[in-house]
């Protein structure tokens, strides 16, 4: 198959739900086997992809919950730059953040960004207190 | 005929894109009772030949002709059309993009009133929302269809002795449901129901197609005004 076609095909399975923790794996696969780069799935994601900021967070969050660590921050910073207000990416990047123990950064994250969203501010105070404790 | 199943029905000429097709229909919600079932015609001679074959194939009430190049991301297509085509029994076909009228030249997209909307990238290759007229009750009853998808709930002929190609297929089968009493509509689609992954497309002997049309229906487009 075509190099694009098939990153195309996985991509939109999983921005219209048709066998999506299937292809958020085989994403995570081609990444750790270094088939492709996050430039060549982002590439994809601007041309052939409407929801972008949906699919970037979940391929951002798919790496992260597979142990593809190197791959999560930089999806949510493209998803970011779509939509540098969008509350799903701010939370998402704050909670990576946190999780794995950067949590001045995470806090330093979520003072920049003007976001008033529920979780993101209750997000917020969680990384304050571990932050003071 | 079995009121109880639909048929998915495509002309194949590139493996890859058409089970990525069938992946999508298989994703749907199939309501309670109702069977569908996929017929795949290879090497046809024309659209019409195919899909002639492809219809002869299935004793399905309900056929859903679509590109082996359309995704379907409706989950609930299933069940509205059935509720549609239950409700309006008059409506022979559905499409997802049309005119309301087909104006002199043939050609749909170059019609005044349009209606539908679909996720396609036939105009740079990029894909976009094509939101054409805004579709505000159940239907809006069209003169025609394009036919990367065409939803029926009645059998006609395909015109494949006329249109042995792979042009002008579409809107000469929206005249033959008008010409048999039927109408031809586009739904409400709150979002869109279908991507179409088509490209840029092939215009070849689409102008010998759009003569043959203009020949054969002028009179008949006339007629019915």
């Amino acid at each position: 198959m075509k190099v694009d076609r098939r990153l195309t095909f996985l991509l939109r399975r999983i921005e219209h739900d048709v066998d999506r923790e299937q292809a958020i794996l085989e994403i995570v696969k081609v990444l750790k086997e270094k088939q492709y780069a996050i430039k060549d799935i982002c590439t994809v994601i601007e041309k052939d992809i409407i929801y972008k900021i949906k699919v970037l967070n979940t391929i951002g969050i798919g790496c992260f919950l597979n142990d593809e660590y190197d791959s999560v921050i930089p999806f949510l910073e493209v998803a970011l730059r779509y939509s540098p207000t969008d509350p799903d990416t701010i939370y998402n990047i704050g909670y990576v953040l946190t999780k794995i123990g950067l949590n001045e950064e995470a806090f330093g994250f979520l003072n920049q960004v003007h976001c008033l969203d529920e979780g993101v501010l209750e997000l917020k105070q969680q990384i304050k207190a571990k932050i003071i404790n | 005929m079995d009121q109880y199943k639909l048929c998915f029905i495509s002309c194949v000429n590139d493996e890859e894109l058409y089970e990525e097709s069938v992946r999508y229909i298989n994703s749907l919600h199939v309501p309670e009772g109702i069977v569908i079932e996929f017929v795949s015609v290879r090497n046809a001679s024309s659209m019409t030949e195919g899909y002639n074959h492809g219809m002869k194939m299935s004793d399905a009430k309900y056929k859903i002709y679509l590109h082996q190049d359309v995704f379907l991301i409706n989950k609930e297509f299933i069940t509205e059309i059935l509720d549609l085509f239950h409700s309006h029994p008059k409506v022979g076909m559905l499409g997802v993009i049309g005119a309301k009228q087909i104006p002199p030249s043939g050609v749909w997209w170059e019609a005044k009133e349009q209606y539908g909307v679909v996720i396609e990238n036939s105009f740079n290759s990029k894909m976009r929302f094509l939101s054409l007229g805004e579709v505000t009750n159940d239907i809006e009853i069209v003169e025609g269809i394009d036919g990367l998808i065409m939803i029926t709930q009645y059998d006609l002929p395909w015109r494949e002795d006329i249109f042995n190609g792979w042009h002008f297929y579409d809107i000469s089968q929206c005249m033959e449901f008008i010409k048999a009493g039927y109408h031809v509509g586009i739904p409400r689609q709150n979002q869109p129901w279908s991507i179409h992954d088509c490209g840029v497309p092939s215009t070849e002997s689409y102008d010998v197609y759009q003569q043959i049309f203009l020949d054969y229906y002028g009179v008949i487009r006339e007629d019915s005004r």
